[in-house]
């Protein structure tokens, strides 16, 4: 990393962190920003782990809300970023144990995954089947195994940025992405995700 | 270093978290050993499936909704405050009063006290419920010690004791002179008397009489 680069990156966390103070303090255009430079992220995770993508504006909406009311809690403005998964997950996680989505039949998303790229020719129809395999083989993982893919492959968060979301140790990290990656590999066939270019 | 850490270690390589000289370690360890490479390039391959998941554009109104709600939960938090302050306010105030009437209640001379009955002659007669009751149950002490500094008070022989001990209260409580005043022109055809209220109604005669021949 250059030093222009990371002189850059300082200034960004700097004035993240001004931010994050500000709104402490209760501007509320100030989290405003904060809102703006987040929640894109933060859907799309929210919408990995549910599926469902007006519960992920719901969880999205009430994790950047609650965040909001507890700013003051937040010691390290500079953990900004990870305090914020660590809301949006512990509030998936609480609601996939409290309400229970509707049972997705992953053996038959399998499945129909299969046909999708047998029967279409279309590449957007390959890519939602591409999808929709992925994701029927993310969801027989446990919740904190996709949390914890999600955060680091999908969302591209650091380990020190996912240990501090899950408050869990960094070589934790490193060995629970690994198993979580080897176990979702069962699920994976690879020549529909990468149909022989791999 | 373990077989075990060395495979967790293919995932931080791959995510590049691995400082450079330990990545060129394993690095070297990968291409001599078929069953690590095999391990990596699992990894590898998984990696880059999650990467070409596809992410959606999240709707713009999650931003709008996100900060009317906080703006909705602000106004509702401040109005609790108010609330919570207002009610604080004006219990504390209700407190206040409370304290402040005992405290004044308990400096008044007995007679002032409610539940007896001021007359016309502005003397006070005890209700005739309080008087049943000091007759009747435990409000008169089973061992009077009224008297003092007015004297005993003289009581006609047919005066049960029970009746005594409250004619003796009344007396000290009432003041012998205010009693007879009050007495006389509640009952201007008795010549003298300690009134004790015994019955609901002061005025119907339901009282019992105690001549004080003595002090009259």
């Amino acid at each position: 990393m250059t030093r222009e680069r990371q002189g850059a990156e300082a200034a960004i966390d700097l004035s993240e962190e001004a931010l994050v103070h500000q709104a402490a303090a209760g501007d509320e255009q100030a989290y405003g920003v904060l809102v703006k430079r987040y929640y894109n992220r933060l859907f799309n995770f929210v919408r990995s782990m549910v599926r469902n993508e007006e519960l992920a504006e719901d969880i999205t909406q009430e994790s950047l809300v609650k965040a909001y009311f507890s700013l003051k809690k937040l010691q390290n403005p500079g953990s900004f970023k990870s305090w914020l998964f660590r809301i949006a997950n512990n509030n998936t996680l609480d609601w996939l144990r409290r309400k229970r989505l509707p049972q997705i039949d992953v053996d038959e998303q399998l499945r129909e995954s299969y046909v999708d790229k047998r029967s279409s020719p279309e590449d957007s129809v390959m890519d939602d089947a591409r999808n929709a395999h992925i994701h029927a083989a993310l969801d027989q993982l446990k919740p904190d195994q996709k949390a914890i893919l999600v955060m680091c492959d999908l969302q591209g968060l650091s380990y020190q940025e996912i240990a501090e979301a899950l408050k869990i140790p960094f070589g934790t990290v490193q060995s629970r992405i690994f198993y979580a990656r080897r176990k979702l590999k069962d699920y994976l066939d690879t020549s529909i995700i990468f149909g022989g270019e791999s | 270093m373990g077989r075990r850490e060395e495979l967790v270690e293919l995932a931080a390589m791959l995510d590049g978290e691995l400082d450079d000289g330990r990545a060129e370690q394993l690095y070297a360890r990968i291409k001599a050993d078929p069953e690590l490479m095999a391990e990596f390039e699992a990894q590898r391959q998984v990696k880059l499936a999650l990467g070409r998941l596809s992410e959606v554009e999240a709707p713009g109104y999650i931003h709008a909704r996100v900060m009317g709600e906080i703006g909705a939960r602000r106004g509702q938090v401040a109005a609790w405050r108010w609330r919570t302050a207002a009610a604080f306010v004006g219990g504390f105030a209700i407190c206040l009063l409370l304290v402040g009437g005992f405290l004044y209640m308990g400096q008044r001379p007995a007679a002032n006290r409610p539940g007896n009955l001021l007359l016309g002659s502005g003397e006070y007669y005890s209700q005739p419920s309080l008087g049943r009751e000091a007759l009747g149950r435990e409000a008169v002490p089973p061992e009077p010690v009224y008297g003092g500094e007015l004297g005993e008070l003289a009581l006609p022989e047919d005066v049960d004791e029970r009746t005594a001990d409250f004619l003796r209260f009344a007396y000290r409580a009432h003041g012998y002179q205010g009693m007879l005043n009050s007495a006389e022109a509640l009952r201007p055809d008795l010549p003298a008397a300690i009134l004790v209220l015994e019955g609901h109604e002061m005025t119907n005669g339901n009282i019992i009489l105690a001549r004080d021949e003595g002090e009259r």
